[in-house]
């Protein structure tokens, strides 16, 4: 038997070769994965499904068009993109993800109190972007702690909503002697009877769904009557109460809107109000641009666009609607790979980009001043392009209430709409939580 | 070389191999006590490291203001909320409506156990099917049931085609009805599971008693409520305990796949707005708040139900 002796420094060197060598492979991995940038998507930014075309590839879609065009352009940057639903579902999953820090380095996301919610995860974008950047990019606000560039800017503003609003059949007006050009449509009171007369020709006048009946009509009503998203913010700050003049008699007329649309709406979900738009002899549902492509499906020429009613010709605001930049890019504070993840939106959102996203299928809006949409964008479209920076357009209180308060809003909408809670009880009740909110 | 004297043998005193022998006995003991607690000890580390730190760090983060980032200490301002806003009370309630729930479905287990017990006609194909609704996942159960019940689903469809057009109902928005719709979900989920349990239970029941029993003139209500039912108190106190607990910890995702917790919060039990609170508002403080406030509850009633039932098991 030989025996041999290792010395204490020869066993130190042994063992530190072993683990160099164990942990090479990883060192390289951990380099080469240093140039992959996650991006979660979520289908309110970029589409990556047809639902009237389940046959359609995923190359044939603008983003991974995008992709494709960035990673032969920075060959050193991979893209690696997970797209999620445009829920707030999407943002729980962010949430638990950035509290592991294990999240994604891009994330796509609802703008104002939906992104400002994670600022503790996010890397601020103010030093990313020069003045001249930001000067052609629309909606820096809704990425800006309280709503003002000046405190700081935690995301990019990723696309425009346009402006939610009616969307209806030209026959089912006809049918029932409604001039489409009419006064109609200039206060609440004039709408109801129009639905009167729609519902007497044996159609259902309106159809909505659980985010329309709330986030879409109360929410116009709420803002115009007020005056704006100035004088909302008001009310989160608790210099006016919901309950006040004029917010109870907004809610009883809007209550009586329930009577004209279809049962159960205040539990319907997703797109399944405008889809019933299918079954026909229905006169009209509300929704912002991206219903067009199903509605043009179902309803053909006789579809027709316009703005939900005024509720009364004496509010300060009139004819608009709610929508605007809803939708923002984030990159997180955990991420290894920051710089790329900001070179990857600023492609993004780069003139020749943001018009190659504009004449794609998908035709999603956009929020860039450099690009001219109308020689592209199919009437409708173009019209929703141009609404969407209209001063009359009011950014989607969702986004600008805490996001306890606009839970609260929905979950007490629902007694409301269907008459288990009085107008005065539900602006109670969201007094209450504003108040809790405040301390 | 000295030969060496024999030795002697010594006769042996009356306790004076005791503290060698003693000593060994300890020393075996305390081996045998390593051994046990090193055996322990992978067990005791993985309990304590997925239970108890989880469970230590929630009662400490319930304290605090935690946003999954950032904590900061607020003594027991999440608990004074819960109580003032009134949280606590609707979530009780919530739950307790589920929790008297309970008695039905113990009873509807019960009733289908004996008669397929009994073998009546159809029996064998009952059996092969009471089981499925158990195995699918609340989900699956939670979306069936949304698209049976919404404004426009099958349910009032079918009562538009049957003439009982004016039975049709708003069924998940109104408090009552979408109640009674999660309750039907729940029994659909938990009535395979009462049926294994109790025919399990009835098996130990010798079959000469009940046949004594009829011979003697008992209907067949006496027979359960008079013999098959005492006799199955350990299962039934099994049952009940576990699904009152589970109506606490378990009810989330047939709660926010049926009715989101809605309309409002009508629905909402304890284990939807820790979740709500946690994940979608970020307030993990409050949530840890209500997860530990929960954890007492279910404590409790454990507890009690367990002596209640000893009690019971005892007298019987």
């Amino acid at each position: 038997m030989v025996e041999t002796t290792i010395s204490r420094r020869k066993a130190l060197q042994a063992g530190a070769a072993a683990a160099g060598l164990t942990l090479l492979p990883g060192a390289r991995r951990a380099r080469a994965q240093a140039k992959t940038v996650t991006f979660w998507n979520i289908s309110g930014i970029y589409d990556v499904e047809d639902t009237l075309n389940k046959a359609k590839r995923p190359e044939e879609f603008y983003i991974f068009q995008a992709i494709e065009r960035f990673q032969q352009a920075h060959p050193d940057i991979t893209i690696q993109m997970e797209s999620l639903p445009g829920e707030t579902a999407s943002f729980t999953k962010f949430r638990t993800a950035s509290v592991a820090q294990n999240g994604p380095d891009i994330m796509g996301c609802w703008s104002g109190s939906y992104m400002l919610a994670f600022t503790d995860f996010l890397e601020p974008m103010t030093d990313y972007f020069s003045e001249e950047e930001r000067s052609r990019i629309l909606g820096w606000d809704t990425v800006s702690e309280g709503f003002d560039p000046a405190n700081g800017i935690w995301g990019v503003p990723a696309s425009t909503d346009g402006q939610t609003c009616m969307f209806y059949d030209a026959r089912v007006l006809e049918q029932a002697n409604i001039d489409p050009e009419g006064d109609w449509r200039t206060s609440a009171d004039a709408f109801l009877t129009a639905m009167d007369s729609i519902k007497a020709t044996g159609a259902t006048p309106l159809v909505l769904d659980e985010n329309a009946i709330i986030w879409q009509w109360y929410a116009w009503w709420q803002a115009q009557m007020l005056g704006g998203a100035s004088v909302v913010g008001e009310l989160v700050s608790g210099q006016r109460n919901f309950s006040d003049a004029p917010m109870p008699e907004i809610t009883a007329t809007w209550q009586k809107l329930r009577d004209y649309t279809v049962p159960g709406a205040e539990t319907m979900t997703g797109d399944a109000g405008f889809q019933m738009m299918a079954q026909g002899n229905i006169g009209m549902t509300t929704g912002g641009f991206w219903v067009i492509p199903t509605l043009e499906q179902i309803l053909g020429e006789n579809l027709r666009m316009i703005q939900i009613p005024n509720f009364s010709p004496e509010a300060p605001l009139q004819d608009g609607g709610i929508g605007g930049v809803g939708n923002c890019f984030m990159v997180t504070n955990y991420s290894q790979v920051k710089d790329e993840a900001v070179t990857f939106i600023k492609f993004l959102m780069s003139k020749e980009e943001q018009e190659l996203k504009a004449r794609s299928p998908e035709g999603r809006l956009i929020n860039v001043t450099d690009v001219d949409t109308a020689e592209f964008y199919s009437p409708l479209r173009q019209i929703q392009q141009e609404w969407a920076v209209e001063p009359s357009t009011v950014f989607w209180l969702d986004n600008l209430y805490p996001s306890d308060l606009t839970s609260e809003i929905k979950a007490q909408s629902q007694l409301a709409w269907t008459g288990q809670l009085s107008p005065e009880d539900f602006l109670a009740a969201i007094d209450a939580k504003r108040d809790e909110l405040l301390g | 070389m000295q030969p060496t004297a024999p030795s002697t043998p010594v006769p042996a005193q009356p306790g004076a191999g005791r503290p060698a022998a003693r000593r060994g006995i300890r020393s075996l003991r305390r081996r045998e006590a390593l051994t046990a607690y090193l055996t322990l000890l992978p067990a005791f580390l993985l309990v304590a490291a997925v239970i108890w730190y989880p469970v230590t760090r929630t009662a400490y983060q319930s304290f605090t203001e935690w946003n999954g980032a950032v904590s900061t200490w607020v003594g027991w301002e999440n608990y004074q909320r819960i109580v003032s806003n009134g949280d606590l009370w609707l979530l009780m309630r919530n739950n307790l409506i589920f929790v008297a729930s309970v008695p039905g479905i113990l009873l509807i287990s019960l009733v289908v156990t004996v008669l397929l017990y009994e073998q009546v006609p159809g029996w064998k194909f009952f059996r092969s099917v009471y089981y499925l609704p158990t195995i699918l996942s609340a989900a699956v159960v939670g979306t069936l049931m949304r698209i049976m019940f919404n404004a426009n689903g099958v349910t009032n469809n079918a009562l538009e085609r049957l003439g009982l057009g004016a039975l049709q109902h708003d069924w998940l928005g109104q408090v009552p009805t979408a109640f009674l719709v999660l309750i039907f979900a729940f029994y659909w989920t938990t009535l395979g599971q009462g049926v294994l349990i109790f025919l399990a239970g009835l098996a130990a029941i010798p079959s000469d008693l009940l046949d004594a029993a009829r011979l003697d003139g008992a209907g067949w209500w006496n027979r359960l409520f008079k013999i098959i039912i005492p006799l199955l108190v350990p299962a039934i106190a099994y049952f009940v305990l576990t699904n009152v607990i589970w109506i606490f910890v378990g009810l989330f995702a047939l709660v926010f796949t049926v009715t989101k917790g809605g309309p409002g919060y009508a629905t909402t039990p304890f284990d939807l707005m820790i979740y709500r609170k946690a994940f979608e508002s970020g307030e993990l403080g409050y949530a840890s708040a209500l997860s530990v406030i929960l954890f007492c509850i279910v404590l409790a009633i454990a507890a009690f139900q367990l002596r209640m039932f000893d009690r019971l098991t005892t007298d019987a």
